[in-house]
């Protein structure tokens, strides 16, 4: 019941590890393979399909495949697979339950709780929606990980005494990180971490997609942008042709029967040489440099004492990015880990670690650090609007920082303390994450009263910010749950009919959900009425037959509008 | 309470390399995941001692004088300890307690100066200092404190002296040298200021790429000085500057945008010189870490800059031609529309009367500069399109109504018989004093004096009342 696994939900593919011995183990899935494509896809009677069943499918029926859910994480956007829309949580839940029931299989035991790794550079939003999916699926997230430092993990293991200074390079599918560890005395430190959250080997296919799509389309003259099934053909095509790019000087596409012209079928035939590779993708790999600069910067650490360049993800294969980082670091990379399963891996050790799977004197002890600044809105100079930082990026957590602050005028009673997170100095330019208010500041002049903020920041990313008054030792306080934010525990109301109110109510309800279903009807009264629909079978359910008259009344004009 | 070194399980005269080891050691036994409190406990401890090691290293690189018993070397602990927490207040007080109890012995008399200082009482730091100078003329410190602290003071006469004094007996730190310079620039002593300044940076090599912030500092401070004498030390310091770069290479991004506003101010203020070549080192080198298409608005303003001056340096071209071009160039933000609607008329009207001069220079222009010339294009296009003598008509006339808030521009200077006859419009009593007639006055019944031999009131006389 104890077993935690370690889960890399990854842009292209998704594996699962698990600890055995004291070593971390890949494990398999049903099709006895080490590696899930992340792919959720429907067959044709709507049952939902995952990883290679799905994949499969994906040549036949694009329309009802989705693939690359984790670039759309913690947006608000729905994708369409089949007939219904679905969150991009609700995708990757779909993903981690047939990673739950393999898991559990392969085990043997039933596997609820896991330890998920997302790119280190995933803002708090992102973290949040990868925790649902996990909870959706049936999983009690113990912990969000930072891939790099997965990675760093699963190395630092078999060189537990190793004292050096890591840099992890983690160019994934989708996704771009890069971490700067200290291994110093068993332990793994993290001192710096940024990152591209929008980049990775899927842009690298969409370059030489477009270049493909080009050269047809002067051959041609025909564009295949709008035909979904030759552009699934093509996807994958491209994602073989850099592969192969990889390896040799050369390679010629072949898509047979592409397309049609007056009748007669067309063919894409085109050779693309490495050369021409490395020049469409350029722009894209000097890219990362900016993200290793920050984190040389903020770590203090210059490249001459790194002693290692650790590459990780997949497109670390691409040989131009190995030129490209040995050339700019001035320090040849190693491939010392799987890049593939180094992450998975990762996450299992730290599950381990969790669990007390993993012997204490032969494992890790790793300490993070936090990715973004955090900090209040305050008053500086002639700026209302600036951000006074309290914990900087890159700060060991947990930590709790402490900053005093003056009233700002006259009699000021009463202080708003925002807190935000982000980079810009202009506060409102940051990502707002909490505000509240404290009163019962004796009334003095300006800058006579003191008010101590402090800010406390653990590892499962729950914020307390605290803010006191010095001369009164009055104090209000916020939490912020960086991971589980503004998601109210929704009841579960399916089982509203056995209630003995449920018969005055069924006729609205049927009517209403009949209504929801329906294409007609302003989409905004139809998301107010499925908010009040719950409201009233909540209420149904708790017997309570006033509440759910209001309620009843609230759909029906909704309704009837 | 307990102090960071007893957190961390050690002896205060722990090495950073013991400091190290000790805090990975009980990072293991106090894991962040296992026991968070302690760990922040740790961690706090050793990011402290971490800060504060380099200061206590540096103040045992002093060997002061301490008492021999072992309690002056316990208080000597704890006002070091005070001080690497910022309590001032405190380690001043401790301090002089020290003083009273152990008499006026070296150490206690630096920490005591030393905590003053940085506490802010500068007028008890600099007796303090004046103490130790004179007893240990030999020690740089006490010399570079004094300095300092006058400087903070205001003192800014005497600092310049201490200041000299320190300088003179070897003190060379950036942090000192900076403040040194500053206090040249307040004082007006340009030369010695600027003068120190490139002796710093021309010592400017990798091993001090810690302090590229400073260094970056010196840069500012040298071109600042440098505009308010005759641009001496320009060639001098824009070669150091180019060497800097280099050496720097992409870690000057980590000072946001100084870089490019140094290279910014160069260009700006970039007087006649030969050194083109040293210039274009530096923009290449600044456009590597700021490139063009990220701060477009800036590279703009510098290679319009550019070809201003190489223009300027152009001796094909007239003085009629380089003071319309820039009449058209003109950075818009430092004047109101108006004056410069008016200047770029006055250039309209001079090349119209001397087109056929200047021909030849516009054409060179149009060939080598078309960057500038597009600018007054849509002007050639309208005197090839409209008449030359109307187009005249309308501008002079636009000039002469702005020319009356603005001032005399180069045009009448230069063709004073095109200035229309003043026409005297109302009576200025101010100057010409109170009106008095001197002729009849003229009824209304009268002939009108016109001529026209109707009545006045039938006449020039009708509108008035």
């Amino acid at each position: 019941m104890n077993t935690i696994i370690g889960i890399d939900l990854g842009t292209s593919t998704t594996e699962a590890a698990v600890i055995r011995d004291g070593k971390p183990e890949i494990i398999l899935n049903f099709d006895e393979e080490k590696v899930t494509p992340s792919v959720v896809g429907t067959d044709d009677s709507g049952n939902i399909l995952v990883g290679g069943a799905a994949l499969a499918r994906q040549m036949i029926a694009p329309e009802n495949t989705v693939i690359e859910i984790k670039r759309k994480m913690g947006l608000k956007e729905r994708v369409r697979l089949g007939k219904t829309d679905f969150t991009p949580e609700q995708i990757s839940a779909q993903i981690l339950s047939y990673v739950r029931r393999f898991a559990s299989e392969y085990t043997g035991e039933d596997i609820t709780r896991a330890v998920i790794s997302v790119p280190a550079y995933f803002d708090e939003i992102q973290r949040q929606a990868t925790v649902e999916a996990g909870r959706q699926a049936g999983f009690t997230v113990e912990r969000i990980l930072n891939e790099p430092t997965a990675a760093a993990l699963s190395y630092g293991l078999s060189h537990l005494d190793e004292e050096s200074h890591i840099l992890v390079y983690d160019l994934g599918g989708g996704t771009f990180d890069v971490t700067l560890l200290e291994m110093f005395g068993g332990v793994l430190e993290v001192k710096a971490s940024n990152g591209d959250n929008q980049l990775g080997g899927k842009d690298f296919d969409q370059k030489l997609i477009d270049f493909l799509l080009d050269q047809f389309k002067k051959k041609n003259e025909i564009d295949l942008r709008k035909d979904v099934y030759a552009m699934a053909r093509l996807k994958s095509e491209a994602v073989k042709c850099k592969i192969a790019l990889s390896t040799v000087e050369q390679t010629e596409v072949i898509i047979p029967m592409i397309a049609e012209k007056d009748g007669k079928p067309l063919a894409l035939e085109e050779i693309v040489t490495r050369k021409q590779f490395e020049d469409m993708i350029k722009e894209l790999v000097e890219r990362t440099h900016d993200p290793v600069d920050v984190v040389l910067n903020d770590s203090g650490i210059s490249e001459e004492d790194l002693d290692m360049v650790l590459l990780v993800g997949g497109s670390t294969r691409i040989p131009i990015i190995k030129e490209d980082i040995a050339k700019y670091l001035g320090k040849e990379p190693v491939q010392a880990v799987d890049p593939d399963y180094a992450v998975a891996e990762g996450a299992a050790i730290q599950a381990g670690i969790l669990s007390g799977g993993l012997d204490e004197d032969k494992s890790l002890v790793m300490t993070d650090v936090n990715p973004y600044t955090l900090g209040i809105r305050a008053l500086s100079g002639y700026d209302f609007d600036y951000m006074s930082v309290i914990i900087p990026r890159n700060t060991t957590i947990p930590v709790t920082r402490e900053e005093t602050y003056y009233t700002s005028w006259d009699g000021q009673t009463q202080a708003i303390i925002e807190v935000f997170q982000g980079e810009s100095s202009t506060a409102s330019d940051n990502h707002h994450l909490g505000t509240f208010h404290i009163g019962g500041i004796p009334e003095r002049e300006a800058g006579k009263e003191k008010i101590k903020v402090a800010f406390s920041y653990n590892l499962n990313g729950m914020l307390n910010v605290s803010a006191t008054i010095a001369s009164t030792g009055n104090a209000a306080d916020i939490t912020i749950d960086m991971l589980n934010r503004d998601k109210e525990q929704r009841m579960d109301v399916s089982g509203w009919k056995k209630s003995e109110l449920a018969g005055d109510f069924r006729t609205l309800i049927r009517r209403c959900e009949k209504w929801l279903s329906s294409k007609k009807g302003d989409k905004q009264n139809k998301e107010e009425a499925e908010e009040y629909l719950y409201l009233l079978k909540k209420a149904i359910i708790e017997g309570d037959g006033t509440e759910a008259d209001i309620y009843e009344d609230e759909i029906r004009a909704l309704m009837e509008e | 309470m307990q102090s960071d070194y007893e957190i961390l399980g050690l002896a205060t005269e722990a090495s950073a390399d013991d400091i190290k080891r000790a805090y990975f050691k009980l990072v293991r036994k106090f894991s962040p995941e296992k026991d968070p409190e302690n760990f922040q406990k740790i961690r706090g401890a050793y990011e402290r001692l971490i800060q504060t090691g380099n200061m206590e290293d540096a103040i045992a690189r002093l060997e002061l004088e301490i008492p021999a018993s072992p309690d002056a070397k316990n208080i000597f602990n704890k006002i070091e300890t005070l001080i690497s927490q910022k309590e001032y207040k405190k380690a001043a007080a401790e301090a002089e307690q020290a003083i009273s109890g152990f008499g006026e012995c070296e150490a206690f008399l630096y920490l005591l100066a030393y905590s003053q200082q940085l506490n802010g009482n500068r007028g008890k730091a600099i007796k303090n200092y004046v103490k130790l100078v004179k007893q240990y003329p030999d020690k740089n410190i006490y010399k570079r404190g004094l300095a300092l602290t006058y400087f903070e003071r205001g003192f800014n006469n005497k600092a310049m002296l201490a200041f000299e004094d320190a300088y003179k007996s070897g003190t060379r730190d950036i942090d000192f040298i900076l403040q040194f310079s500053l206090c040249c620039h307040e004082q007006g002593h340009y030369h010695r200021g600027i003068k120190i300044l490139i002796e710093l940076v021309s010592n400017f090599d990798s091993t001090s790429k810690e302090q590229i912030g400073g260094y970056i500092e010196a840069f500012v401070g040298i071109f600042t000085m440098n505009f308010f004498i005759v641009q001496d030390y320009f060639d001098d310091a824009i070669r150091q500057y180019a060497r800097f770069l280099k050496i720097a290479g992409r870690l000057i991004k980590k000072y946001d945008e100084a870089a490019l506003e140094l290279a910014f101010a160069i260009v700006m203020l970039m007087p006649d010189t030969d050194n083109l070549s040293c210039i274009n080192e530096i923009l290449e080198e600044t456009e590597k870490n700021f490139p063009k298409d990220k701060y477009h608005e800036e590279w703009t303003a510098i290679s319009s800059k550019l070809i201003d001056s190489r223009m300027e340096a152009d001796t094909r071209l007239g003085d009629e031609v380089k003071w319309c071009l820039a009449a058209f160039i003109l950075a818009y933000d430092l004047y109101d529309d108006t004056y410069i609607r008016f200047l770029q008329t006055d250039c309209k009207l001079i090349i119209i009367e001397r087109l056929p001069e200047i021909k030849k220079e516009f054409d060179i222009v149009k060939n080598e500069y078309p960057e500038l010339y597009e600018k007054m294009e849509s002007f050639f296009k309208q005197l090839e399109r409209e008449d030359v003598s109307y187009v005249k008509e309308k501008l002079l006339k636009d000039y002469d109504r702005i020319e009356k808030s603005t001032g005399e521009g180069q045009y009448y200077k230069l063709y004073p018989e095109n200035r229309p006859k003043p026409e005297k419009l109302q009576w200025n009593s101010f100057e010409e004093g109170s009106f008095v007639r001197n002729e009849k006055k003229i009824g209304r019944n009268d002939p009108c004096p016109c001529g026209s031999g109707k009545k006045y009131k039938h006449c020039c006389g009708r509108n008035v009342k």
